[in-house]
This record gives C-alpha cells, sequence and structure tokens, in this order.
C-alpha cells in the first residue's frame, strides 16, 4: 500500500484530502501539519499525524519516512509557498517518493477577464499570491525535468465546509443582513468547485500516469455569477430575499471602511498583546472592538468588487479528458452541504 | 476534613509535564512565591523543555524524570497528558508526595477512586485543578440553587466552543496519543464538574453523540436528566459557539458568559433579568488558576484544606467515562459525502 503524506493537512482543502484518503484506504494517510493547534480536525481519525513546517528541510525530511506520493497542499505567505515548495520537492526527490501533487491556483492568470485553459500563460500582473504560485509551478517543472513524477492542479474558488474564505464569511455577511452589493459589480463569473470534486480531482491525478508531468484546472461544472451565489446561498440559509444595492452606498461604505481596515490592522500587527489584554479585562473594550471587527467583515473592499466583476472562466476540459473528471456536486448539493456544517458548527 | 500529616513542610515542588499549560499557568502561579520557585524542580521527558522552563521561571532545577527526584519533594503538579495522570499521580501518593493533578484526574472511576483510597491510605492530599470551581459566578449559581432562589431546576443548559488554538507542545491532544479521548475530556470535565457540584450528584445520561470516527472527538453533545431537571451540553473544538450557560427553575433563570468569571444575569419573581455582578480581586481567569495553586501551597503547609479534592471529582469522572462507553456518531452528511466521490466517475 503505497503511504500518502498530505502537507498543510491541518487546513480546509487538507483536512478534506486525509478525510477522503483515510475513508478509502485506511491506514494509507500521513497528515503534515505545521502546528498542533491545527490538528483538532483530523484527529478525529485514527490517522497518522506527523509535524512537517514546510519552511524546514529537518521536519519535511521526517515526515517524508516511508512515503510512496505527496500531496503538497500546505501555503503561507511568498516565501513559504515558494522555499517551502522547492523544500518538499527536494526532500519528495531524496526519499524516492514516486508521485506527487501540487496544489496551486488559478490565480496565477492574474484578474484578467476571458476563457482560460491551461495553455494560457500565467500573468505576470498576478497579485503576490499568484506570482508566488507562479513560482512554485516553475520549481516543480525543475524538479520534474530532474525525473520527479509531478502533476499540477489549478483549483478554482473551492468552498464548502471549513472554507472560512468562501462559504462562512460569506454566510455571516448574509446573516448579518448588511451585506451585498449591487448587480452591475456582481455578474463576474463565480467559478465555484465544491471541496469534494477538487478532492476527486487529486484522486484521479494520483491514480492516473498519463498525469505526470501535467498541470490541470480543477473547476465545478457551472459557471454561475457572483450574484446567482449569493442568492443561492442566501435562501439556502433561510434568509429573507435580498434587496437590490445602491451602487453609491456600496462604494461609499467601502471607500469609508478603508482608513478603519488599515489603522485595525496596523494596531493589532504592533500592539497585538496589548489589544488582547484590554480585550480580556474590559467589557466596552471588547464590544466596540466586536462591532469594528463586524463593521470591518460586512464590508466589501475594493479588491471584491473588481473580482466579483470579472468575466472569466476556467476551463476544466483537460481535466475531464485526461483524467476523466466529471464535478459530482452541483452548486446547489454543494450549498446544502455547507449550510448543513454552517448551522451544525453554529455559524449562522 | 482533617489536614493529613504530611502537610507540614514548606513546599518543594516538582512541576510534572512543562507543556503549554505549565509555561502559562503553573509555573508563572509558582513564580509569584520566590521562596517556593527557587526550590521548584521542572520535569519533562524533553530535558530541553524543562531546562528552558526552570531557566525562564527560576526554578532550581530539571530532570526527565519525576522518579530522579520523588524523595526530594513533598508536592507536585501533575500536568502530563491526561492518559498518564493515572500512573504518576498514583506513584507521587504512593510515595508520599501531596499531588494537584490538572483535569480530568483520571480516565475512570475506578483509576480515580484509587487515587483517592491510596491518597487517604498515605495521609496524601490529592487536588484536582477543576479551577471554575472557584470563579465567583460559579460560586452564586451554587448558592442561587441551594438556597432555592430559582426553585426546582427544570433546565440547564453548556454551550462551550472554540476553535482549538491551545499552543499544544505535543500531539498528546489527539488521536491515538489522547486514546480517544477529545472536547469531552477536555472542556467537559470543567463543565460536567460544574453541573454536578451545582445540581448536587451525578446526572444520568440521556443521549451522547460526539464526531469521533476512531480518533479524538471534536464535537460531543450531551443530554442528561437529573432529578427533575433536563440538561444538555454541546462542545466543540472545530468553531465558536456562545459560550454561555442557562439554568432554568420554576422560580427563576440564572444565566452567564462562561468567561464573565464574576457576573451572571439573573430572573426571579417578575421575571425582570438583572446582572448581578460579584466582587472579587480577579482581573483574567488565570489569577483564579493561580489560587488553586495557593492553596495547595497552603495546604503543604498545613494552613488549608483541598479547594477541589479527588472526591470532589469523581462524579464527573464517572459520567465522562460513561458517555465514551456509549457514544454514538453525530450526523455528518457533510462528512459522508466522500462516498459520493469514491467511484471517480
Amino acid at each position: 500500500m503505497t503511504r500518502i503524506l498530505v502537507t498543510g493537512a491541518g487546513g480546509f482543502i487538507g483536512g478534506r484530502i486525509v478525510e477522503v484518503l483515510h475513508e478509502l484506504n485506511p491506514g494509507s494517510v500521513r497528515a503534515g501539519i505545521k502546528r498542533w493547534s491545527s490538528a483538532a480536525r483530523i484527529g478525529r481519525l485514527p490517522v497518522e499525524i506527523v509535524r512537517c513546517d514546510v519552511n524546514s528541510a529537518a521536519s519535511v525530511r521526517s515526515a517524508m519516512t516511508g512515503i510512496g506520493a505527496v500531496v503538497h497542499c500546505a501555503h503561507g505567505d511568498a516565501g513559504t509557498n515558494v522555499e517551502g515548495t522547492r523544500i518538499v520537492l527536494d526532500e519528495a526527490q531524496r526519499a524516492g517518493v514516486k508521485r506527487v501533487i501540487h496544489l496551486s491556483t488559478v490565480a496565477v492568470f492574474g484578474r484578467t477577464e476571458g476563457k482560460f485553459t491551461e495553455a494560457s500563460p500565467p500573468a505576470p500582473g498576478a497579485d503576490p499570491y499568484g506570482r508566488s504560485k507562479t513560482e512554485t509551478e516553475e520549481i516543480c517543472a525543475e524538479y520534474g525535468r530532474r525525473g520527479l513524477a509531478i502533476t499540477i492542479l489549478r483549483p478554482t474558488i473551492v468552498y464548502g465546509p471549513y472554507s472560512d474564505l468562501w462559504t462562512v464569511e460569506f454566510a455571516q455577511r448574509l446573516s448579518a443582513g448588511k451585506w451585498f452589493l449591487p448587480d452591475r459589480y456582481t455578474q463576474g463569473i463565480c467559478n465555484l468547485v465544491y471541496v469534494d470534486d477538487m478532492v476527486k480531482a487529486v484522486l484521479l491525478a494520483l491514480e492516473n500516469e498519463k498525469a505526470i508531468g501535467e498541470t490541470f484546472i480543477v473547476n465545478g461544472g457551472e459557471r454561475p455569477t457572483w450574484n446567482q451565489y449569493f442568492h443561492a446561498l442566501n435562501n439556502a440559509l433561510g434568509l429573507p430575499p435580498l434587496h437590490p444595492a445602491s451602487t453609491l452606498r456600496s462604494r461609499l461604505r467601502a471607500g469609508l471602511m478603508l482608513p478603519v481596515r488599515k489603522t485595525a490592522k496596523m494596531i493589532l500587527k504592533r500592539f497585538q498583546p496589548l489589544v488582547m489584554r484590554v480585550y480580556q479585562r474590559s467589557k466596552l473594550a471588547k464590544k466596540v472592538m466586536r462591532h469594528a471587527e463586524n463593521a470591518i467583515k460586512n464590508s466589501p473592499t475594493g479588491a471584491e468588487f473588481e473580482l466579483y466583476s470579472l468575466r472569466v472562466s476556467y476551463e476544466e476540459q483537460k481535466a475531464r479528458e485526461m483524467l476523466g473528471y466529471r464535478p459530482s456536486f452541483s452548486m446547489r448539493d454543494g450549498i446544502e452541504l455547507s449550510v448543513a456544517w454552517l448551522r451544525d458548527h453554529r455559524y449562522v | 476534613m482533617s489536614l493529613p500529616s504530611s502537610v507540614v513542610r514548606e513546599p518543594v515542588i516538582a512541576v510534572i509535564g512543562c507543556g503549554a499549560i505549565t509555561e502559562a499557568l503553573h509555573l508563572p502561579a509558582l513564580a509569584r512565591h520566590p521562596d517556593v520557585i527557587s526550590r521548584a524542580i521542572c520535569v519533562d521527558s524533553n530535558l530541553d523543555r524543562a531546562s528552558a522552563m526552570a531557566a525562564k521561571f527560576g526554578a532550581a532545577r530539571a530532570v526527565a524524570s519525576y522518579k530522579d527526584v520523588i524523595d526530594d519533594i513533598n508536592g507536585a503538579i501533575v500536568a502530563v497528558p491526561p492518559s498518564l495522570h493515572y500512573a504518576v499521580t498514583l506513584d507521587l501518593v504512593s510515595n508520599r508526595v501531596n499531588v494537584l493533578c490538572e483535569k480530568p484526574l483520571t480516565e475512570t472511576g475506578t483509576q480515580a477512586r484509587d487515587l483517592i483510597a491510596k491518597a487517604a491510605e498515605t495521609d496524601t492530599a490529592l487536588c484536582v485543578n477543576n479551577y471554575r470551581r472557584l470563579f465567583p459566578s460559579s460560586i452564586k449559581v451554587k448558592e442561587l440553587i441551594e438556597s432555592g432562589e430559582l426553585g426546582t431546576v427544570r433546565s440547564f443548559e453548556f454551550l462551550w466552543g472554540e476553535k482549538f488554538d491551545w499552543p499544544a507542545a505535543s500531539g498528546s491532544y489527539f488521536g491515538t496519543a489522547a486514546r480517544g479521548r477529545g472536547v469531552l475530556s477536555d472542556k467537559g470535565s470543567h463543565l460536567l464538574d460544574l453541573a454536578c457540584w451545582w445540581l448536587g450528584g451525578k446526572p444520568e445520561i440521556v443521549s451522547y453523540q460526539d464526531d469521533s470516527m476512531g480518533g479524538t472527538e471534536a464535537t460531543a453533545v450531551l443530554t442528561f436528566r437529573i432529578n427533575e431537571c433536563d440538561g444538555v451540553l454541546r462542545l466543540s473544538w472545530l468553531s465558536r459557539y456562545e459560550n454561555t450557560f442557562e439554568i432554568k427553575g420554576d422560580r427563576g433563570t440564572v444565566a452567564g458568559h462562561l468567561f464573565d468569571w464574576n457576573t451572571v444575569n439573573l430572573a426571579t419573581g417578575s421575571g425582570a433579568r438583572r446582572t448581578v455582578r460579584i466582587p472579587t480581586s480577579a482581573k483574567v481567569p488565570e489569577d483564579l488558576g493561580s489560587a488553586m495553586t495557593d492553596n495547595f501551597l497552603d495546604v503543604i503547609r498545613g494552613r488549608a484544606v483541598p479547594i477541589v479534592a479527588g472526591s470532589d471529582v469523581l462524579p464527573s469522572i464517572e459520567l465522562i467515562e460513561e458517555c465514551y462507553a456509549r457514544r454514538e456518531r453525530l450526523a455528518l452528511p457533510w462528512y459522508d459525502s466522500w462516498r459520493r466521490i469514491a467511484a471517480r466517475s
């Protein structure tokens, strides 16, 4: 039985990969985490959990012992993405690992409109995250030339249970009743893929020899607009219908919150221990801070306006043709499971 | 309770297990007593960690095994992983060393009864760090129930959920290392101790469900009944709950936040809810944790009896054991959806 190491196993996607691999083949998976504090979810399973800090070659080397395949999900800041990937691939080669799946992102294409396939070149103007992932793909190519059997997957907007970014935050914003954007800013395409479909692509890539040396976009089967996603999630949460928002008001709110957001970030960065002490000791301070936190969370940023209006489609045709990938979850299915999870976890 | 005869000397304490709780709570509490910390010994199988903690807090020395110093100490704070509490504490009390053990004292009622009997036999103090009993709000709730101000208690609810972010130094909290005992053993050992203490006994389990799939549960839901009271306890390591309690009697309701150690909300008589603030010198919950350590030192000096003794926590230990014995899995459709991708097509 091939033992599979999942890096970043304490995270949203890595955690789900561990769960599914364990269910399909108990004893086959080793979960690599950076900190023990991230192990509560995967600790529910009788899987082997090891420290695997991708910034440390020694840590990765130890985690790689006896491993036949690696699914590299760990990510962090740009430095961790790039150097961490180099360390993982280096140690995989040293350990004689047979297969590596590297999770990249469609953010390598930057924020440009149009239809993108694997043949489309990465954009030099991508954001720092996208640029760092482009670098990781170049490192993959380098190790591929040295004989390591690597497959790169570029997921789109991965949502579902445990997704803070694309599930919890939206649900909380909608539940707060204060968050909605005007139609004209949300007619962009929301390239949603349910997390289990992402895992399915990982399984197919692991099992298919033809995937070696290839890159695949992993997307869901539908192309809703962002507003269609917001409406569907809102309905599934059983909330009152969303009303059209005023363009001016939305823009104004985003603009007004910008200095608040920046100031809060600066204060937290410089004075976090002091802020936490005040938070613990003063009920008034706690109330004010929570109010500010909610106001920030429930206000869209300028970058969000840009994202939600982007008419872009990432085509998963190559994965369909070469891997036999077919999404198993419609947006409706994915939202239904997400909402069941959100309710159970009392996020809404 | 009479004072054990072994508790008449100045404390020479070994702190056994130098993980996160020791660094955050026990050593800072001992460091408030310069004469005590200067004699204290840090013990951890990771000697580097023990040495670092000794240096940080000014303890006398560090060793890798408590067995090397068992004849030199008259008190020990046991903060090793819970699965080791029983064996380590039994060894200590058998050697007439007074113990303050982290919660939960043991994994089973049989083990707890063993320790209680051995401590009595060796005339040794067995204290447990269930420090939530020291919260002024906890004491107030007990008073309200015992005085009959709430009338007959009819319902009881505890909600405690936070994403697990304890800076655990090892994996002892999870999976097989924790012997499949997760959030119920961790947070539940606090709350079920309070429930048993407040309600005056061990409730009967109506149902117990959690999300363990062979490892440590991260979500647990217990429903129980005691006398004429129906209770529910819901715990999570995966998400943030309201972190509240509410106890309804037929003459009044008391409610509060689990971290408001000095405030409760009370509604009696006409039904108007009022906030009752209980005077305390504690600024943060950790101050109350220190009070537990101070009590232990006074117990060793022969000046006090344990605030929470081993026998006090026996009902909650037995209740947790029974929960695990009859655990059922929670419905988790978002987890079981893996079956839909098993066929890959």
